[in-house]
């Protein structure tokens, strides 16, 4: 290869960008397992480009990756774009304010919002050891588990829920002119179309998604953040702390497992699995014993038969029990 | 084999290597064109990776450098003591494993502020809207009041900028050799 021949290096990465931006845009961004032959597939143009030569694939390879990566830039305190949207509104709001016809108008609209009437909103509620399913008028469905609250707000063009309380399953019907909100605490969900679960308990948020991504606001106004979530990921958020993990499927099946009336652990601790229990049940599981609490067991259990699970307790642990008035000692 | 297999290979084996190839290419060629150099190399390691997948990812990628090198010194016909002295004690930097966990993921988010941090100011407002808030390009172009075609422009320079300071660890290659030459073919755009 002559020195010459390889100067257009520049060239073909440049071509490789463009191609690279053009393609991410129309399809949603998830790390391919065979992204060339995905986007040859769909635009005949990049498969032409693409199979010029090597040096054009490994163009693409390389800044394919980096694309991606760049997705673990949602862990950051952004403050700077939330001063953007503010200058814009700004910008709006002092258009209204040029003519008195104008001026009226914006009076007139803000009149009129504050009577519009909440009667889309609506409740739904579950008790301890209850379990909901809602389908939505756009075809979604909402699972609540035990113990949870929400509303549910959906017009022409909003479809919001706010989780007052508990644990929801949301699988989500796709969109694009109404993204789906979840308000839960001090933060909000943004949703395109997905499936993922919301559990909201004391001050703790958890997120798990199953499929397709969710991007979450803290809209604590001193410190806002934002971070998305893809499938097989697991945030947990209290005011000021995120934590993202990657989880396997198996986990998350686990912790869904709920869904089907079924609580699955994966070597959890006597104490995590007890507290779990007891969101379930009216009647709660009390271990007397310091010791047997950090005792690691996995498996599948009925949520609501927490008898079964003390007698398996006993049977396979030799885990004694005292059934009082409304709990049961293990010791 | 299929191809898929190949680029996998080479995102995860050959590309983590990327920042130790360039400052060994750096080291042994004086000359602005190392993205070219960079380029053919890795034309020969895909295409010899085509027969089967070697087991030594780093001394198979040093081993074509190194010839590639040798190719053109010969062909310049010039003698290039800097480009010749010295090869086996940087043979044994290039093959030794990287001590630091690559996907630390403190680590990972760090080379990325640090990447970030190098964009020129309307590119990285571009990228961050992109990247980091999931607009699409469209609702990029409405919220900063330019067209979407710019828009398109500064993403895919953000990311040929952003791949250059992830490969090299952070640091953008072209601090060592002519710092002018590609320094120029960047700003250009």
């Amino acid at each position: 290869m002559k020195m010459d021949e390889m100067k257009n290096s520049q060239i073909i990465n440049q071509q490789a960008s463009e191609w690279l931006v053009e393609l991410e845009q129309t399809i949603p961004s998830e790390t391919l397992d065979d992204p060339i032959l995905f986007f040859s597939q769909i635009d005949r143009q990049f498969e032409q480009w693409v199979n010029q030569g090597i040096e054009y694939r490994v163009a693409f390879l390389r800044l394919y990756p980096a694309w991606h990566r760049c997705d673990r830039l949602t862990a950051l305190p952004l403050v700077n774009v939330g001063f953007i949207e503010k200058t814009i509104e700004f910008i709006r709001v002092k258009k209204f304010i040029i003519t008195g016809l104008a001026a009226s108008l914006l009076l007139s609209i803000v009149l009129v919002q504050q009577f519009i009437p909440k009667s889309q909103l609506q409740i739904f509620e579950t008790v301890v050891g209850g379990f909901q399913s809602v389908p939505l008028t756009d075809g979604s469905v909402l699972e609540l588990n035990t113990n949870t609250r929400l509303t549910t707000e959906i017009t022409e063009s909003t479809r919001k829920v706010t989780l007052k309380k508990g644990e929801a399953y949301f699988n989500i019907a796709h969109d694009k002119e109404r993204p789906f909100l979840v308000n839960v605490g001090d933060k909000r969900i943004t949703v395109l179309g997905t499936k993922f679960s919301v559990k909201y308990e004391g001050e703790e948020v958890e997120v798990i998604v199953s499929e397709g991504r969710v991007r979450v606001d803290s809209l604590d106004t001193t410190r806002p953040r934002t971070t998305f979530i893809e499938k097989n990921m697991a945030a947990l958020a209290s005011h000021d702390n995120l934590l993202v993990t990657k989880q396997e499927l198996e986990q998350t099946q686990a912790d869904l497992g709920w869904r089907a009336g079924l609580l699955i652990f994966k070597q959890d601790s006597l104490a995590n699995i007890v507290k779990e229990f007891n969101r379930y049940n009216h009647k709660k599981i009390l271990i007397k014993n310091k010791s047997i609490a950090e005792i690691r067991i996995g498996g599948s259990f009925h949520a609501k038969n927490i008898d079964a699970f003390v007698r398996l307790l006993k049977d396979g642990l030799d885990i004694q029990a005292k059934h009082e008035k409304g709990i049961i000692i293990i010791f | 084999m299929l191809q898929k297999d190949i680029d996998n290979w080479f995102m995860k084996e050959v590309l983590p290597l990327e920042s130790k190839l360039m400052a060994f290419l750096r080291n042994h060629w004086q000359s602005s064109d190392i993205v070219d150099l960079r380029q053919e190399i890795y034309i020969r390691v895909y295409e010899a990776a085509k027969h089967s997948l070697p087991n030594n990812t780093p001394a198979f990628v040093f081993t074509i450098a190194r010839n590639l090198i040798f190719d053109q010194i010969r062909r310049k016909k010039v003698i290039a003591f800097d480009a010749i002295t010295d090869f086996e004690s940087l043979q044994l930097a290039f093959e030794e494993p990287s001590v630091e966990d690559r996907f630390s993921s403190r680590k990972e988010l760090r080379e990325l502020q640090a990447a970030l941090k190098i964009l020129p100011e309307r590119c990285r407002r571009v990228f961050e809207l992109r990247k980091i808030y999931g607009y699409s390009q469209r609702e990029v172009a409405q919220k900063l009041g330019i067209a979407e075609s710019t828009i398109e422009k500064q993403l895919s320079k953000g990311i040929r900028l952003i791949a250059d300071a992830l490969y090299s660890s952070g640091q953008p290659y072209a601090d060592k050799v002519s710092k002018r030459g590609i320094a120029k073919k960047f700003s250009k755009q």
